[in-house]
């Protein structure tokens, strides 16, 4: 025990000193591709590593303002978790799931057979770690030509009280959604989306504190044209 | 903030003529009195210049717009000086504290010299309670304000909670009948609230009777010095918490008892500086065993160390590990005195006394340390960012580059055996690796360095040479040392300074500044923010916070904050600068 003491010491002052000076960022990429046949491909990227200095901080320390700061082990077994849960959801295929603890990226990837499969995926993860029951959202679909993402629920608001309180942190925070589509998109109701040259692939950047005010949403209904 | 200046300001400007007699009316049995003494403040700054400044009437309206009720015309208010207060800015005036088992009041006393001004103030939502024999008396939830011609009265009171539900008979003396609805206290605020009343009643009558003439004997009386704009006394045991805390810090007992009988703190409005004073009484066996534990001062061979042009800040703490150590088992018993006999905890002590070599402890950490921030700079930092082509279906890694801010510093302490520091250090490597420690402990040339979980942007260092333990983050720095390198030695003034306490710590508010606003994001960089910092960091002085070696009675405890502009005293100095600040932000400057 004794030789750890001066280590400790040594970790908090250093932690401490960081935390006063340092701010941090992050951004979250959601990527969906759907082919002709309504398969396909769907990603979803933390980056945090804008604030990799203040996170390598926080992670030499046991907690932060009272709540414990997991380790390596402890992130990747989570992250594990939900990769064994997108493998058990029936209709999503090939999850790949990589952990960049350098510059702390983390990236979950997987096949689809349809684009409402991830509805499902998200309803196992809520009611994983959810004690009481949370109904299936229908977050994702694509039907009759028309893809919607609704993104009324990305924030849930049980948990918008305490992210408001860490708000400053998010003012530079930003959620980037993309779809590719297997047409030319004929119209959007999202005016803050962006369309691709080709017309086939949307990008939507949202910054967190707007997602939290709820002044902008990702939320989106696009039409495509027929062929 | 802006609400505690304000009262400040007008208590600060009551004068002292009948002092004596308003100093009678304080409850005999009071644990804190705050005496205001405005012949000083009046002195350094006279009514008329404070009307002046428009950051004074803006808070002066709020004031008069407060006392009238939030339900007042906020336009009829505008213009008020301090004269329509109604308070008699000749005479002094008094807060208190008084603690009872059942009630704690909070008061304040000031003179009058215009009752109908006075009146005119009023909250009109007030109701009035009391009108007999010249003593008015209004009142709201748990505040009560009341009157002669001479002299007014606030009065708030917070009720104890253990002391209801433990005499619930007191609902019976007043006449109220059991709730069966519910069976304990917690039914009976509303009856709390009334019998609270009666008392505040009863206690507002009692301001207005008989004078307490035993008071010019008091020790708040004795205590306040005419030279202070403020002078605060308390009961001892009262700031229990509060000092203790701050010696307690060093051997880390809890705040049971306090050592000393009383506790004076003092304001004083200065040419060059503004002092906050305090001091403690301790009996002689606490003086001992203070004295022994401050047996040291700080090892003059850091100053060889400290460039006068690299400190933004530092911290000294000078005790004697020897002497905490001789006097743990003491002082603890001194502080938990039977509870800490009757489980054996004494005889721990004692014998662990016995196991110990202070001395030996004491030559390995000495006590002496110094914390020194040397500086607050940008430094450059890479990270990862996606790009994607116009169809976005291509997501590109591209890495950018932003500024983080780190703060540089040096940390020394004096140690008399190296050779135990060497092998604490070897312990603590093998640790490292033992324990697959996220860091990594690692000697090198002359010094140790624990690399940094991952992405940190500095490294850690430490040298043990000369008697001293560095540890600092500075490459720079570790070079200086290393090869002997020459510092801009300290001006013999701030050498003096950092020797004289076991404990100082100082702020160059200036240099802060400066570092800051060179480090500023550039979203934060608009004109009037520009104006405003490069004002405030002009005048802005310096802050110390020491406390100075064993007195004769006892400890006592100083916090300066000195400034350089051409301000001639304390209070000119911090009402113009906020005043000038005020003004640039609302635009008029």
């Amino acid at each position: 025990m004794f030789p750890n003491i001066p280590l400790k010491y040594l970790q908090r002052i250093v932690a401490i000193a960081l935390l006063l000076f340092i701010t941090g960022c992050f951004e979250v990429i959601e990527e969906i591709t759907i082919n002709q046949d309504g398969k396909g491909k769907a990603g979803l990227t933390v980056n945090l590593s804008q604030g990799k200095s203040k996170l390598a901080s926080i992670m030499l320390m046991d907690s932060i303002k009272g709540k414990p700061v997991p380790s390596e082990q402890e992130i990747i077994e989570k992250l594990n978790e939900g990769k064994v849960i997108a493998e058990e959801t029936p209709g999503l295929h090939n999850v790949v799931l990589t952990s960049n603890f350098d510059d702390f990226i983390f990236e979950l990837s997987c096949e689809f057979d349809s684009v409402e499969c991830i509805n499902q995926f998200i309803y196992r993860i809520e009611n994983h770690y959810s004690s009481r029951h949370i109904p299936e959202k229908n977050l994702f679909s694509f039907q009759n030509n028309t893809y919607f993402r609704n993104a009324d629920y990305l924030i849930p608001n049980k948990h918008k009280k305490e992210i408001a309180a860490e708000k400053k942190g998010l003012l530079s925070a930003k959620y980037v959604s993309i779809v590719r589509l297997p047409q030319e998109v004929e119209s959007m109701t999202n005016e803050k989306a962006n369309l691709a040259k080709n017309k086939k692939a949307i990008m939507l950047k949202v910054s967190g504190d707007k997602l939290l005010e709820n002044t902008h949403s990702v939320t989106n209904k696009v039409k495509l044209k027929t062929q | 903030m802006k609400k505690l200046i304000t009262i400040a300001i007008i208590a600060l400007t009551a004068n002292a003529y009948y002092g004596q007699d308003l100093a009678n009316r304080v409850p005999a049995n009071s644990q804190y009195v705050a005496t205001i003494n405005s012949p000083n403040i009046l002195s350094k700054m006279s009514i008329q210049e404070m009307e002046r400044l428009p950051f004074v009437m803006k808070e002066l309206n709020a004031f008069v717009i407060n006392r009238n009720g939030y339900r007042a015309n906020a336009k009829l208010d505008q213009g008020k000086g301090f004269n329509d207060l109604g308070f008699d800015f000749n005479q002094q005036s008094y807060a208190f504290v008084e603690v009872t088992d059942s009630v704690t009041y909070y008061g304040y006393i000031v003179a009058l010299n215009n009752k109908s001004n006075f009146e005119a103030m009023n909250d009109s939502s007030m109701q009035l309670v009391m009108d007999s024999k010249g003593v008015k008396a209004i009142g709201k939830r748990k505040e009560m304000i009341a009157w002669n011609k001479k002299y007014a009265i606030f009065l708030n009171a917070t009720s104890g909670y253990n002391y209801f539900k433990d005499n619930e008979e007191i609902y019976d003396r007043y006449g109220m009948p059991k709730d069966t609805t519910f069976p304990s206290y917690y039914s009976r605020y509303e009856d709390q609230d009334k019998i609270v009343k009666v008392w505040m009643k009863a206690k507002v009558k009692s301001f207005f009777g008989k004078k307490n003439s035993k008071n010019a004997k008091l020790d708040f009386v004795k205590s306040a010095d005419e030279n202070a704009a403020v002078s605060v006394w308390s009961q001892g045991e009262s700031f229990a918490s509060n000092y203790f805390g701050y010696i307690g810090a060093i051997i880390g007992t809890k705040h049971n008892s306090f050592p000393g009988s009383e506790v004076n703190y003092y304001l004083y409005l200065n040419e060059k500086d503004i002092t906050v004073k305090s001091s403690v009484t301790l009996s002689e066996e606490n003086k001992k065993s203070y004295a022994n534990m401050f047996d040291n001062q700080l090892n003059p061979k850091f100053f060889d160390y400290i460039d006068k042009d690299q400190f933004l800040s530092y911290y000294i703490s000078a005790y004697s590990v020897t002497g905490v150590l001789q006097e743990m088992p003491n002082l603890i018993n001194n502080y938990l005195g039977t509870s800490f006999e009757k489980y054996g905890m004494k005889e721990s002590l004692e014998l662990l006394s016995v196991v110990i070599d202070e001395e030996a402890i004491g030559k390995v950490v000495c006590g002496d340390a110094i914390f020194v921030l040397s500086d607050i700079a940008n430094h450059e930092v890479t990270y990862i960012d996606y790009d994607w082509n116009e169809d976005y279906t291509e997501k590109k890694e591209v890495t950018r580059t932003k500024k983080e801010v780190v703060p540089e510093f040096l940390y020394m302490m004096s140690t008399k055996d190296e050779g135990s520091i060497h092998k604490i250090m070897k312990l603590a490597m093998k640790g490292s690796s033992a324990m697959r420690s996220k860091e990594k402990l690692i000697k090198e040339e002359g010094y140790y360095s624990l690399l940094p979980y991952r992405n940190a942007p500095f490294k850690l260092y430490f040298v043990v040479r000369d008697g001293i333990v560095f540890i600092l983050n500075s490459d720079e720095k570790l070079q200086d040392i290393l090869t002997n390198k020459k510092v801009n030695k300290l001006s013999t003034e701030t050498m003096k300074d950092m020797e004289h306490a076991p404990f100082r710590t100082y702020i160059d508010g200036k240099k802060i500044m400066d570092k800051f606003s060179k480090t500023m994001g550039e979203s934060t960089k608009s004109p009037k923010n520009l104006k405003m910092l490069d004002h405030f960091t002009k005048n802005v002085g310096s802050l110390s916070v020491y406390q100075n070696k064993m007195m004769e009675n006892g400890l006592s405890i100083e916090a300066k904050y000195t400034f350089t502009n051409d301000e001639p005293n304390g209070l000119k100095h911090v009402l113009n600068l906020i005043d000038e600040l005020y003004q640039m932000e609302k635009g008029d400057r």
